[in-house]
């Protein structure tokens, strides 16, 4: 029982807190331990490194053009898949046709971060719209809402894209509009959730006494309780949003060349991987962090807003 | 029984509508798309008399709405149409490359079980240490892999390293089954990497939570082995959230393998749904589109039946 007192709140679980596991041995594994934990400090260390990283990441995507020594991303600085030296446009080797690594990953960062954006943006505002009006009146309007949600899920993500791209054009604004209807479910689905936990609570009962309109509920008071929940799904859509840039590239229906992608850039590197893997190797490498850093930052902001998870 | 057979058939109402949209927005879709049939069938030397007399044989001058009834008549007649260039039936199509799909979405499934069931069991015993963390980061690692990354790296290993599968192609079971199993095997390993990665995951976040309920303190108490504690007390309440995933993964794995199947030059249903988008072949996308919804409302019939059986609390309506 002492170490109930001690510590700033330990978490306690029913009768386990009483009994305190041996201090050796594993004899008792299955019972939690009731000491506070330390912190994570592997997590943490994850995601100063993925904020690093994409910070990296924008500096380069923002200031390509004015980089000293980084050659453009069609321009051939010597043969093809050249191993890396030390001038700027070769640190990283050269591509299938001679072209600078480095340069063609940092341009196609423009491309990636720039549709992943906006795309969010897009879906973000189609997923407020149709979840904040689906969770707010219930009734016909939820049905609709998750109807349309449904249908978008339904369908085959790349085989909806495919269609959107075809039909908008495989343009960056194509493929940006596409992407962004395509995750929209998303979006809805969660907006839907979460603002229908909100809808009964007292705040909005007390923002209806003080006769506040619908729409003003929604917007001044329900919307900055939806931040949390959007804030670590947003990374994670962003992610998804730029594996699928780089899908629809990587099967030849992305951004038209010679722009550069990484998802264009690993498809041309599959070819010629079994010679040289070190060509495929950079655009793998990019991508993987670039995903993973956002997972990351995802991971740690639903961490610090689930309480259920933070309990763990 | 009687409820069960009721909560079967709400849900097969439900998806109705689903159909409905889905297939309509399938077909406005393709109207919005540049280009028409007539013109993919001839190529761009095709006059513009060649392109209207092809398009109004296959009835592509009617307006838009009468295309859509036309279909949806001949769908509940089921006659799917013909395809715009082989002129095969759609249906024949249409089971010949789900079979090959179905195959490679079952194997992922079960390979991805098979690992990440024991690890995220061993991982569950002790929560939050070494084993769990090292399990938890290696797993979101994967979860980054994208899948057109993961076929790119399985092939670079197992390919042009191992010279241990074939490089892409496809055999047919009925025609070879150990062949057949040899070609499977990459793509569907591929697949599997972020479904396993990703049931780790839920089994292990599931299995930790029913760790710390008092009826396994009692068992514990009682003086029964770990290992039965795990399998036998903890493991079946913790399978919900599992069966949900298991859900959604099979639905992705049915339409959506797109990536895998392109990769590795597998006849299934994602590269024949890449190759209609292209070729704009109407009744085939139609075909696809409705295998998929259909695939989606029974999987999810079956998920919601599942819960049921894991959770006798959980009664299904």
């Amino acid at each position: 029982m002492t170490q109930l007192s001690n510590g700033p709140s330990p978490r306690t679980q029913g009768l386990n807190a009483v009994i305190r596991p041996k201090r050796f041995g594993t004899s008792l594994p299955l019972i939690p331990r009731i000491k506070p934990r330390r912190p994570r400090t592997v997590r943490r260390g994850a995601f100063w490194f993925a904020v690093a990283w994409l910070t990296l990441l924008v500096l380069a995507a923002v200031f390509a053009d004015v980089i000293p020594g980084l050659p453009a991303y069609d321009e051939k600085i010597g043969t093809f898949a050249q191993p890396p030296d030390l001038t700027v446009g070769g640190l990283l080797g050269t591509d299938g046709v001679g072209r600078s690594n480095l340069s063609r990953i940092i341009y196609g960062a423009r491309v990636s971060l720039t549709i992943a954006i906006v795309s969010t943006l897009i879906g973000l505002v189609i997923g407020l719209v149709v979840g904040m009006i689906g969770g707010y009146y219930r009734g016909a309007w939820e049905a609709t809402a998750n109807i349309i949600a449904n249908t978008l899920s339904a369908l085959p993500p790349l085989l909806l894209l495919l269609a959107l791209v075809s039909a908008i054009g495989a343009s960056l604004f194509g493929i940006t509009i596409a992407l962004g209807v395509v995750i929209a479910d998303l979006y809805i689905r969660v907006t839907k959730g979460a603002v229908i936990g909100n809808v009964n609570r007292e705040y909005v009962l007390a923002a209806r006494a003080l006769g506040a309109g619908d729409v003003r509920i929604m917007t001044r008071e329900i919307l900055p309780n939806l931040v949390p929940v959007l804030a670590s799904i947003i990374p994670m859509a962003m992610a998804i949003m730029i594996v699928v840039e780089g899908s629809l590239s990587f099967l030849g229906y992305g951004i038209p060349a010679p722009t550069p992608s990484w998802g264009g850039m690993i498809a041309a590197g599959a070819d010629i991987m079994r010679q040289f893997p070190l060509v495929i190797f950079w655009p793998v490498v990019t991508l993987f962090l670039t995903v993973f850093s956002f997972n990351t930052i995802g991971d740690h902001l639903a961490s610090r807003t689930d309480v259920r998870e933070a309990k763990l | 029984m009687k409820a069960t057979l009721r909560a079967i058939g709400s849900r097969l109402l439900y998806g109705i509508p689903v159909l409905a949209i889905v297939t309509l927005g399938a077909a406005a879709l393709m109207d919005l798309m540049p280009g028409s049939p007539g013109q993919a069938i001839l190529g761009d030397a095709a006059t513009a008399e060649q392109v209207a007399a092809i398009n109004a044989q296959l009835g592509y001058d009617q307006p838009f709405w009468q295309r859509y009834l036309d279909w949806v008549g001949a769908a509940l007649r089921g006659d799917f149409g013909v395809t715009l260039f082989t002129k095969e039936p759609v249906s024949e199509v249409l089971l010949r490359r789900l079979a090959v799909t179905a195959q490679l979405a079952l194997m992922a499934l079960v390979m991805a079980l098979v690992i990440a069931l024991p690890l995220a069991l061993i991982a569950a015993l002790r929560p939050g240490k070494l084993l769990d963390r090292v399990f938890g980061f290696v797993t979101s690692a994967l979860l980054s892999i994208p899948s057109f990354v993961s076929v790119v790296l399985v092939s670079l290993v197992f390919v042009v390293w191992l010279r241990a599968f074939p490089a892409t192609g496809w055999v047919p079971p009925t025609e070879d089954l150990a062949a057949n199993l040899r070609y499977a095997f990459l793509p569907a390993l591929a697949l599997s990497i972020a479904e396993g990665a990703f049931f780790y995951r839920v089994i292990r976040s599931d299995l930790t939570g029913t760790l710390r309920e008092d009826y396994i303190l009692v068992a514990r108490a009682k003086g029964l082995p770990r290992t039965h504690i795990l399998t036998r007390h903890a493991l079946r309440p913790s399978l919900s959230s599992l069966v949900t995933v298991m859900g959604l993964s099979l639905g992705r794995l049915l339409g959506g393998a797109v990536i895998v199947e392109f990769f590795f030059a597998v006849p299934g249903l994602g590269a024949e749904a890449v190759n209609a988008v292209s070729i704009k072949d109407m009744p085939m996308i139609q075909g696809i589109v409705t295998v998929c919804v259909l695939a989606y409302v029974l999987i999810f019939i079956v998920v919601d039946l599942a819960y049921a059986w894991i959770d006798p609390r959980v009664s299904v309506r």
